[in-house]
């Protein structure tokens, strides 16, 4: 394998950049869906086999940020032991495909737009169309977990519709609802907790993303498949009951890769 | 045995050196913001480094002691007292059970830090104490301290060996009360390359001046923009560090700190040397600073030669002091009235601060401050 593509994040964090497209107009990157398996597949190996002095990961989209210790591991020490680790990366990734043919799609009921999502008709008017039309093109991919962060929990969406594409909002709501499901720039995702954010929201699943008394906390991984299902109010009252009684049984099923 | 929260101050709040290996789903690694003084406050009360202990901010908290204590207050700089009685900071100090210990304003610096011998008793949460308010992970209930509160120390110890070994002279690591910039340095990555020349040029050359706006979340500066190529400061989200530079669309840096959001959408020009980022959290409202760039392997040994101070403050710990705390008292508050008249905040910074009064600052980076 080639050596990897590392950039600097100060004395304590480096990042390992995976094939990403760089936009030579404007210099930014855009996101190669083959990317976040290779970050996904590299941050299993370093689980697998941690090295000594690295504290922790946060996998994104091209990027694997790694935290270390410079008083145990120096930065190119570091660099010369993630090379040597990662050597065989395309050969696992390989191995994992034919392994796992195929994957996890959870089923997320969603109730687009009204109290649940106050921003989908400012969405619609910017992407010229209909709301309805919104909610079909939101609804339609099977999108793929691509990474958790911002807040605990928060579950970032790879796949979203182009034409939903919106850029983020300049007036950020100061209180977003756990569960709400919003688009900011190219990507969706959904709420854990209620947070500040700046992401356009159309509507709110009653699921609940994030709990630190369950095992596992997630209730999305990623790599997983998510298929959004739009419900009625009536319909979310209802799935939140059930959640709190503990009865509501999460819909998921197997889906060839 | 406890201690009681007569008055908990704006946010005081329960934390040790921090929480690892949670940011793969999204946790923040949290922790003291000010490390270095943290790390200080524990080895003068001869505790762990990692040893919970609280942290305040801008004003600190009343605290009754309901039973024996040591503990020793470092950082931000407070006229704290002891039953009325003036207590030093950066020295192990005996508590009575009864006595109430009232920290006061931060006159010089944001955070403080309160170590007690044996540390803060709280429950650890995935392997620490830290206090992450938002997420409600951590310290005391996973909150801030309020009024009534009791917190259980570990142990009651009564005294430690050596007491009057337990201080540190205080150095200039701070810069407080100097007129002036103060430089900070950082490492230039991971997305220099998205800056246009000028940008990067004026990010290194320009004076940036402290907005006061700040919290464990993020921390504001305001000065020049700060120019990408293209004009677009949006790339996909990736990993976030404690000290990572962030200059969104509108190009004033803002700085992640220890509750940041792990990830973010925004370009980063830098992350902080890990040696300089107490330097940053203690700046206040109007202070001026200013950056300067050093490589990643300058910054691994300057937290090389800190680790070297820690271990040699600890070894002091231990060595006899042969004064008599009586006679070494005076001596020392003279010497601070000599060297360490503070210098009145106006004539420090008012005039660079007044070139950025006509920018609205809450207008100015709207949209920017939740990009993730």
């Amino acid at each position: 394998m080639t050596e990897l593509d590392i950039s600097i994040v100060g004395d304590s964090a480096l990042n390992i950049v995976f094939g990403s497209t760089l936009d030579p107009a404007n210099g930014s990157r855009t996101y190669d869906p083959d990317a976040a398996r290779h970050v996904r597949c590299a941050l299993e190996l370093l689980e697998r086999q941690p090295i000594q002095g690295t504290i922790g990961a946060t996998p994104a989209y091209c990027a694997l940020t790694i935290y270390y210790d410079p008083l145990t591991i120096g930065y190119d020490e570091l660099v010369l032991q993630l090379n040597d680790r990662l050597a065989n990366l395309e050969s696992y990734i390989a191995a994992q495909n034919a392994e796992h043919p195929s994957r996890t799609v959870v089923k997320v009921p969603v109730c687009y737009g009204g109290e649940y999502g106050r921003d989908l008709e400012a969405v619609a008017k910017s992407a010229g169309m209909t709301t309805d039309e919104v909610i079909k093109r939101h609804s339609a991919p099977i999108y793929e977990v691509g990474m958790h962060g911002f807040y605990p929990g928060f579950t970032y969406l790879t796949g979203l519709d182009h034409k939903l594409d919106i850029p983020r909002s300049f007036e950020p709501h100061d209180s977003v609802p756990a569960g709400s499901v919003g688009i900011g720039g190219k990507q969706t995702g959904i709420y854990s907790l209620t947070s500040p954010g700046d992401w356009h929201v159309i509507g709110r699943t009653p699921l609940q993303l994030f709990d630190i008394e369950r095992k596992p906390a997630l209730l999305l991984q990623i790599g997983q498949g998510v298929e959004i299902e739009p419900i009625s109010a009536a319909e979310f009252e209802n799935i939140s009951q059930l959640i709190a009684e503990g009865t509501y049984e999460l819909q998921s099923y197997e889906q060839e890769a | 045995m406890s201690i009681s929260i007569l008055n908990p101050g704006p946010s005081t709040t329960v934390q040790d050196l921090g929480r690892f290996g949670n940011t793969v789903w999204g946790l923040a690694h949290s922790g003291a913001m000010d490390r270095r003084a943290a790390t200080i406050a524990n080895i003068l009360v001869d505790n762990q480094e990692n040893a919970a202990l609280l942290e305040y901010t801008k004003l600190g908290p009343a605290i009754r002691f309901n039973q024996n204590a040591v503990f020793a207050i470092t950082g931000a700089r407070s006229q704290a007292t002891l039953d009325g009685e003036p207590v030093q900071g950066y020295r192990a100090v005996r508590a009575r059970a009864g006595q109430t210990l009232s920290i006061g304003y931060c006159q010089q610096g944001l955070y403080g830090y309160i170590a007690f011998a044996g540390g803060v008793d709280v429950p650890l949460v995935l392997g620490s104490a830290s206090t992450h308010v938002a997420a409600h992970i951590g310290g005391f209930n996973g909150r801030a301290l309020a009024e009534g509160d009791e917190l259980e120390l570990k142990g009651e110890i009564s005294d430690i060996p050596n007491l009057y070994g337990h201080f540190m002279e205080r150095d200039n690591y701070y810069n407080f009360g100097t007129p002036g910039v103060t430089f900070i340095r950082v490492v230039p990555g991971p997305h220099e390359h998205l800056f246009d020349a000028a940008g990067v040029q004026a990010f290194y050359n320009k004076v940036f001046v402290a907005t006061g706006k700040s919290d464990r979340t993020s921390y504001y500066l305001n000065g020049q923009g700060i120019a990408t190529k293209g004009d677009t400061s949006d790339v996909l989200s990736d990993g976030v560090a404690f000290g990572s530079i962030q200059v969104p669309s509108r190009g004033r840096p803002i700085i992640a700190m220890a509750d940041r959001h792990t990830t973010s959408g925004v370009t980063k020009i830098g992350t902080l040397a890990s040696v300089d980022l107490p330097l940053l959290v203690q700046r206040q409202a109007n202070d001026l600073i200013r950056f300067r760039r050093i490589s990643v392997y300058e910054a691994q040994d300057l937290l090389r030669q800190q680790r070297a101070f820690m271990d040699k403050l600890r070894r002091g710990m231990r060595r006899p002091y042969l004064g008599e705390e009586a006679t070494r008292e005076p001596a020392r508050r003279i010497a601070e009235l000599l060297t360490e008249q503070p210098v009145p905040k106006e004539g420090k910074s008012k005039m660079l601060a007044s070139m950025f009064r006509n920018v609205d600052w809450a207008q100015a980076t709207q949209g920017d401050l939740f990009r993730h």
